[in-house]
């Protein structure tokens, strides 16, 4: 196995902290929120216990993870631990994925939010459009017919076919 | 259980459902010739165009799309030496030497033939021994359930890629996401938030196209923009002689061994098996020094694994209601989202639909054969476009598969958050093949668990009282040992070389 670069470290740190998180939550919630279980039968097992146990399970886990990469943070030799900024080669690449993996993610969260105000085929076609561009596509052209058909053959699809409430 | 098979092939022989097999098995080929795309993704896609169908039919496309994409898998792994699917990696050891040597229409043949021969030998296994399991399966009480629930999941935590625990806390966050709603027995909302959505739970096919769909093109995007120009030359299948099959069959019959056996165990899918099939059949030759070179034993073994696993995998997905692989938890989603409760009653109550696919994986083989030999080329053409213009059709189709699976746009909402939390989790080594898992499992482990204990009398010794449940409970803790112990090895193994 390759040897993890600080950075990756402290990556899988932070994705720890977010589940110990979500596990001390999830053990908070359950147990304060409201219950039912006076009204059904008498039983060991309530609504709040297996999430309490699954929660429980998920700390103990997350706990030993974030303990082994604690443990290789300290162990990191001085090459591997030095915060080397990325080559200038690397740097744009770097950008332009973020810019693409963010840009995919709100592209398709706004296109969500504009179903329900816009026609089916308007829309799909516009976010083809952008989403071409977005992922590196130059020619007008191309970028227009495809994503016109594309929109047209979606339309077609679900609002026509499948009679989706869109 | 003649009958039954016969029924089955009399249902999916009917020329609509026929069709349909054609066209997802043609799917799955081309598919499985993208690097980047999968076949989990490409069944999740289905989903909404797949959702007003009958449910055999509608499960026959994605058996196709399982089917084509092992096939399709080898066919970049042979000509580019990337493999399409993680399950043809082991191919390109010597389908590409073999391209190399200018030999590339023989290694894309031996690849059919073995895929179809490994194919043929899994569907014997799953045929014979699904029936026969299911009968067992069913005499199960909610305690063996239960059990049987947390076997599955500690199994493919266990088996899945990255570490066992990075395994089982994805199996932890399914588990707590199968939570969310009224709770199954007395109603007590749990993690509701105030959004009548979710009394109803998380909707599971948003969970699935966020994780298999949206997940999947956030990782892959750094592959934009990447598009190979060493597939110029017009290639043609060129199908070995039955005879130099023929010679060859003591690595398609290890191959298929393997395939079938590995993924009859929920969890080890089709990564594994065929780099262990490979390994044997090296270990076995007259000329072990060959492989890796470019020899046609060294492409028929992986793919006669790869394919025999489809057959290997029905077996717990259909007795069980235990996925094997991604595909699989994503098939046994499309059928609670047709309103079947898979499990092992699934064969009690709907014994035609079982027989029917069982068939479906017969025919889809059949049709992975004839199709290579017809149009082989087609697909091979896919390996010069660009990903950039599939992508957003996918993310399209993903975000449809979650609106229409309840008709609500908060479903669609849903799969994104799933999709960045995949995504995340993914780039970090956590395999959300085990999320999925517990999603699947969560209800059936909580249901059968309270309702066993309510029946015992709240005496927890119940889930130790018959010898198949003290077997059950002794593989759990025996593999979470073993597990737990390999770990241990391997951190002190990746911390002596740094201490030297």
């Amino acid at each position: 196995m390759a040897r993890q670069t600080k950075q990756e470290i402290t990556k899988d740190i932070w994705v720890c902290i977010a589940l110990l998180a979500l596990g001390a939550l999830t053990i908070l919630r359950v147990n304060t929120g409201p219950s039912n279980t006076k009204l059904a039968l008498t039983e060991s097992l309530t609504h709040a216990t297996l999430p309490t146990a699954y929660a429980g399970i998920l700390l103990v886990l997350t706990l030993a993870i974030l303990a082994m990469s604690l443990r290789s943070l300290r162990r990191l030799r001085p090459e591997d631990a030095a915060a080397s900024p990325p080559a200038p080669a690397e740097r744009p690449a770097r950008r332009l994925r973020f810019v693409r993996t963010w840009g995919t993610v709100l592209l398709l969260a706004l296109y969500v939010a504009l179903l329900p105000r816009l026609p089916f085929a308007v829309l799909t076609t516009l976010y083809l459009a952008s989403m071409f561009a977005l992922y590196g596509q130059r020619s007008a052209l191309k970028i227009g017919l495809v994503s016109g058909l594309g929109g047209a053959v979606l339309h077609l699809l679900f609002i026509t076919l499948l009679n989706l409430p869109l | 259980m003649f009958e039954g098979i016969l029924g089955g092939f009399a249902s999916v022989l009917a020329p609509a459902n026929l069709l349909l097999t054609f066209l997802g098995t043609a799917l799955g080929i081309l598919v499985g010739a993208l690097p980047g795309l999968s076949s989990p993704m490409a069944i999740v896609v289905l989903i909404p165009i797949t959702y007003r169908m009958e449910t055999l039919p509608a499960l026959l496309v994605m058996m196709g799309v399982y089917t084509g994409t092992k096939l399709g898998g080898s066919f970049p792994a042979i000509l580019l030496r990337t493999p399409g699917t993680p399950a043809g990696a082991c191919t390109a050891l010597d389908g590409y030497p073999m391209a190399q040597k200018g030999l590339a229409g023989q290694a894309l043949g031996y690849a059919t033939m073995g895929s179809f021969y490994g194919g043929l030998m899994g569907w014997v296994l799953a045929v014979t021994c699904v029936p026969a399991l299911s009968r067992v399966a069913v005499l199960s009480s909610n305690a063996d359930i239960a059990l049987i629930g947390i076997l599955g999941m500690v199994m493919v935590s266990a088996f899945a890629r990255g570490s066992m625990l990075r395994g089982l806390v994805g199996a932890c966050l399914g588990l707590i996401i199968a939570t969310v709603g009224l709770d199954p027995l007395d109603a007590t909302p749990r993690f509701v938030f105030g959004l009548y959505e979710l009394t109803s739970g998380v909707p599971f096919a948003a969970a699935l196209v966020g994780f298999f769909g949206i997940a999947v093109v956030l990782s892959d995007i750094p592959m934009l923009g990447t598009k190979s120009d060493l597939v110029t030359s017009k290639l043609n299948l060129a199908l070995p002689r039955t005879r130099d099959v023929a010679r060859h069959w003591k690595s398609i019959l290890i191959g298929a061994f393997y395939g079938t056996a590995f993924g009859a165990v929920p969890g080890v899918g089709a990564e594994a098996s065929p780099w262990i099939a490979y390994a044997t059949a090296r270990n076995r030759s007259k000329h072990p020094e060959l492989f890796g070179t470019g020899i046609p034993e060294g492409v028929l073994t992986p793919e006669a694994t790869n394919n025999a696993n489809n057959g290997g995998t029905m077996v717990p997905m259909l007795t069980l209601g235990i996925p094997g692989d991604g595909s699989t938890a994503v098939m046994l989603g499309a059928l609670i989202l047709h309103g079947i409760n898979p499990g092992v009653t699934l064969m009690q109550s709907d014994g035609p639909l079982v027989y029917g696919l069982l068939a479906g994986l017969l025919v889809s083989t059949v049709f992975m054969l004839l199709i290579a030999l017809g149009a082989i080329r087609w697909f091979i053409y896919v390996l010069q476009q660009d990903r950039s213009w599939l992508f957003p059709f996918v993310l399209v189709l993903a975000t449809m598969g979650a609106f229409s699976s309840m008709n609500s746009y908060f479903a669609a909402y849903v799969a994104i958050v799933f999709g960045l939390v995949g995504y995340v989790l993914e780039s970090r080594r956590f395999p959300v093949v085990t999320i999925v898992l517990g999603i699947i499992l969560g209800p059936i482990i909580e249901q059968n668990t309270r309702i066993a204990l309510a029946l015992s009398g709240n005496q927890w010794s119940t889930f130790v009282s018959t010898v198949p449940r003290q077997v059950i409970v002794a593989v759990i803790a025996g593999l979470l040992i073993l597990e737990a112990r390999k770990g241990i090895q391997r951190m002190r193994a990746r911390e002596k070389p740094a201490e030297a």
